[in-house]
């Protein structure tokens, strides 16, 4: 058998890699905490109308029996009506006066309850949740859009993602909890309950409205819906128009100064003047012809590098020379700390990387200080015991006094995933952090791509390139599993039985396979999907 | 002939494919289709009742009592019923230690044991005054905040279960432990997730959720002679009308098995649970007229999803048969493509991009590199599940045996006590209760 048959085998054993270095690594051996917080953000993202799938849920679920009413569509229920089960409409629900509804009420449209009504459940809705005079709701009233509780209105607890409308002398006894804003409307006429707005109508807007509610009752939802978004659109309008004039007025007192700006390249110019004049990245985009992600790799290249602020003003030449200091400071003593452990120099170390390092130094330090203190030395003797004790050949010592420390201090692995900048987190990774130094900015290559603009661009020429090269292999793994005979010369050097579109066809595989994870990666940075940034392991 | 399996083996695989991409898009990607509960998360508080069984978890058991009495749900509110399965160990001695001290917690002593978990959890049933029942392992350990999660969704009339998530505490034990915590993620980050947003049917686990009192009394309890009882609960109550619903940030760490010899037997017994569960309810799914038809198309992937590996390992036969008798198959020169598909679509019941968009969703990027250690688990269950359907043919009177998975508090437990316990421990021993 030809040893070469072998090859593509041994191919195989690349992806295990990895898999082997994560199995082999050195474990953080310390105490495991138990995070009392969910590690992720959650996404509450309701859309307005009823999803298609909860539509067919809804429609099967009629047939099901059962202590629940199911109705699609809208539910009008007539006064002085009592019902023992629970209500559920995928339309709008109007509950009549002195009702009694024994269960709980649920709508995917507005829900209406009216006076002197009582229901034992709770309330719950997507759109706007409407109680009446001296209606009483035993549960919770939880809706997506505005709750609003008429005079005497008693319930036991609110909670809306946008506002809460108190009427007068209207109750809650536990809790309210409102996404936007809590507000007391004043008493309502006696046939029309008022509703405030955030934008105050004219006057005249209101006579109107007033006028077609006492004249045609029937019309009053869809006048106000109008109303509703009239005003909507007003103060979109009005909001974004107020963001352009600050931004204008920001960008007036700004004077840039290109004196400090040599180390940039053209590109990077250019981005740092219109950033500094309080241009958003798309419109940067838009007016370079740039990705706009290209643009925001710049400007968090240039924050970091002390260019440009938090807020992209400008910062000063003091402090750029300040900083510019620190780094070298921070360079120094990351070399004579690299030296002091018998390793090589750092060279080519980034600025960020040398800072973080530094910034771990100091908290190690003050680790061991509190331990000492903890333990009744005195700080100083702390201080200066740390080389000494290496020295003696306490290694192991102080290596367990770090991981208490550590621990002590700054908690334990887990925290370091929920806050990943926190370079005090990163301490208590590992006690082999105390020899060598992991990547302190926590990024990974991504951060390392993202230094300037030149590597993007080249990024994106092989990104084309590795498309390019992927379909030649497909095209001739299926020439060549069609007309074997053109590619005889490659028999000489293959084992029969080992087929050359075979060969082409793996390449094509791992390509696409490649090409995949980047554009996943791509696709999620540019929708925003901050779950997705690196926090832990690198 | 070799052809027909072929194609019936390939049209499955690309309906799980098709499956898993979906949810893994979903979950990447995707907004909810329903709507959450976290807002009145803490508003709701009706009487809760904790069922804790335990069979000789002397290690652990002070663990998940110690943190009952830490949770910040009121405690004139809550009941929490430890129930002793007729332990050898110390189990008993430290719950009444407990019991002793709080109120709230109260000890039931299932002296004769026997018919496994559904049995305890049924005893426990009978003494418990709560309106909503939630289920803990004794193993687990919330979140301070867990109970007021987990009841939040109650508010909703139509649901009937709820099912919080389950976080591997104990990942760097072994490899064994990490791939499980590989499992879990996938099958909480992105399955149930995308199950529970796209309005599908969310899975009740058996430990970390709960469900109505009323609802359980209605769909008849835990069935005793079912080995996945949780299965079988939950798609009881979904027959009954009621909705699932998956609560993601209640969160609670287990202790995953470490050995490969404990991973055997629990998959082993959860392999053979679903595909009775499978046998049991398949028709009944299909001819509900209640659920849409994208829910039955849900309900039977899930429930046929441990059939996969024999499919493949029948897969496999068929190439080595095709092979010798050189039979030429239909799609010969694509095979190669589809063996690639199968291999990242059937991972271990998540394909290994879902495993990998888990991860990365969870902030665990460090775990990808495992992935492909994930073949060697995925092997395992082929033969596995195998073994399982061929019992469960030879077994259809319905007595199984339940083995119980001993913890020894490895997650938990500070290095010094946990290099201890160790010594001490055989790993989950079977145990035969019925």
């Amino acid at each position: 058998m030809n040893v070469l048959a072998l090859l593509p085998l041994a191919a195989l054993a690349i992806p295990i890699i990895p898999a082997l270095i994560e199995i082999f690594r050195r474990k953080d051996k310390g105490p495991r905490q138990i995070p009392e917080q969910t590690l992720y953000e959650d996404r509450t993202i309701v859309s307005d109308r009823i999803p298609v799938l909860e539509q067919m849920r809804a429609r099967a679920r009629v047939k099901a029996t059962g202590d629940i009413i199911r109705v699609v569509g809208d539910v009008s229920i007539p006064n002085g009506a009592e019902i023992k089960e629970n209500i559920v409409a995928h339309g709008n629900l109007r509950l009549g006066s002195k009702c009694h509804i024994l269960g709980s009420m649920k709508a995917f449209g507005k829900i209406e309850v009216g006076e002197e009504s009582f229901v034992e459940g709770h309330i719950i809705s997507e759109g706007k949740v409407t109680i009446g005079r001296n209606a009483r709701v035993n549960g919770i009233v939880d809706s997506a859009e505005n709750i609003i509780l008429r005079e005497n209105a008693l319930v036991e607890a609110v909670s809306t993602e946008k506002s809460v409308m108190l009427a007068p002398k209207a109750k809650i006894n536990r809790r309210i909890s409102a996404g936007v804003s809590i507000t007391a409307t004043p008493p309502s006429p006696t046939v029309v309950p008022t509703e405030g707005p955030r934008i105050p109508r004219g006057e005249e807007e209101s006579e109107i409205s007033e006028a077609v509610k006492r004249t045609m009752p029937d019309l009053n939802i869809f006048f106000e819906e109008r109303l509703e978004k009239v005003t909507d659109e007003k103060s979109r309008l009005f909001q974004s128009l107020q963001d352009r004039m600050r931004s204008l007025e920001s960008s007036k007192a700004r004077v840039i100064d290109e004196t400090g700006l040599k180390d940039l390249t053209p590109s990077e110019i250019e981005i740092y003047k219109l950033a500094i004049s309080g241009w958003d990245v798309n419109k940067i985009g838009l007016r370079l012809l740039l990705d706009p992600v290209q643009v925001q790799e710049v400007i968090s290249s240039l924050v970091k590098r002390h260019y440009l602020d938090e807020e992209f003003r400008p910062s000063t030449p003091e402090k750029a020379e300040e900083s510019g200091k620190v780094i070298g400071e921070t360079a120094a003593t990351t070399q004579k700390l690299e030296k002091k452990r018998g390793q090589s120099e750092l060279a080519g170390v980034s600025v960020n990387e040398a800072f973080e390092k530094l910034f771990a130094s100091k908290l190690r330090t003050e680790a061991r200080k509190r331990l000492k203190s903890a333990k009744g030395e005195s700080p100083a003797d702390a201080t200066e015991t740390d080389g000494k004790s290496a020295e003696d050949g306490e290694a192991e010592e102080i290596l367990e006094e770090w991981r208490e420390a550590s621990s002590l201090v700054y908690g334990c692995e887990e925290t370091r995933r929920e806050n990943p900048s926190d370079g005090a987190n990163n301490l208590a990774q590992k006690d082999e952090d105390d020899v060598k130094f992991p990547d302190y900015a926590g990024k990974g290559s991504r951060e390392k791509d993202t230094q300037g603009l030149p590597r993007s661009v080249h990024r994106k020429h092989l990104r084309g390139f590795l498309s390019l090269l992927t379909l030649s292999f497909i095209l001739l793994s299926e020439i060549t599993y069609y007309n074997s005979s053109l590619f005889t010369f490659l028999d000489q050097i293959l084992p029969l039985n080992l087929r050359t579109w075979m060969i082409f066809l793996s390449l094509a595989v791992i390509l696409i396979f490649s090409s995949s994870i980047r554009i996943l990666r791509h696709v999620a940075r540019q929708t925003g999907l901050t779950l997705l940034e690196e926090t832990q392991g690198d | 002939m070799f052809d027909f399996f072929v194609f019936i083996i390939s049209v499955v695989m690309v309906a799980y494919m098709l499956r898993h991409f979906f949810f893994t898009y979903y979950a990447l990607f995707g907004t909810p289709q329903q709507r959450s509960f976290s807002r009145i998360s803490g508003t709701y508080r009706p009487e809760v009742t904790v069922l804790i069984p335990a069979h000789n978890e002397e290690l652990v058991i002070d663990n998940i009592l110690k943190r009952m009495t830490e949770l910040t749900y009121p405690k004139d509110k809550l009941e929490v019923l430890v129930i002793d399965d007729a332990s050898t160990d110390r189990t008993r001695e430290t719950a009444d230690e407990f019991a002793k001290r709080c109120s709230y917690i109260k000890v039931i002593d299932r002296k004769n044991g026997g018919m496994g978990k559904p049995a305890a959890l049924n005893d426990g049933i009978k003494f418990s005054t709560g309106e909503i029942i939630l289920t803990f392992d004794a193993d687990y350990y919330p979140q301070l905040d867990v109970i007021e999660k987990l009841v939040a969704p109650f508010v909703d009339p139509e649901v009937g279960v709820v099912q919080g998530r389950v976080i591997v505490v104990n990942e760097e034990s072994s490899l064994v432990s990490k791939i499980v915590t590989l499992e879990r993620i996938a099958g909480y980050r992105v399955d149930q997730t995308a199950r529970d947003n796209l309005v599908l049917i969310p899975q009740y686990g058996g430990t970390v959720g709960g469900f109505r009192k009323e609802v359980l009394e209605k769909t008849g309890r835990w069935d005793s002679n079912m080995l996945a009882e949780d299965t079988d609960l939950t798609i009881r109550c979904i027959l009954d009308g009621y909705q699932v619903r998956y609560v993601e940030d209640a969160e609670c760490y287990e202790e995953a098995v470490t050995t490969w010899r404990a991973y055997w037997n629990q998959r082993y017994r959860w392999a053979k649970g679903h595909m009775q569960c499978a046998i049991k309810h398949l028709k009944n799914v299909l001819k509900t007229k209640h659920l849409s038809v994208v829910e039955k198309a849900e309900l039977t992937l899930l429930l046929s999803i441990y059939f996969v590996p024999i499919l493949i390992l029948l897969g496999w036969m068929v190439g080595i048969g095709a092979y010798f008798t050189d039979d030429k198959l239909i799609i010969a020169p694509y095979i190669m493509i589809l063996s690639s598909f199968t291999y990242s679509t059937v991972g271990n019941f998540a394909p290994f991009f879902e495993v990998g968009a888990a991860a990365y969703l969870d902030n665990r990027r460090r775990l990808l590199w495992i992935i492909p250690v994930l073949t060697l688990s995925f092997f395992l269950m082929t033969f596995c599940c195998t073994k399982a359907f061929v019992d469960l043919i030879l077994t259809r009177d319905g007595k199984h045996n339940w083995n119980h998975t001993l913890h020894n508090g490895d997650g938990y437990n500070e290095r010094d006590n946990r290099s201890n316990s160790r010594k001490t421990h055989a790993y989950d021993r079977g145990r035969v209760e019925s």
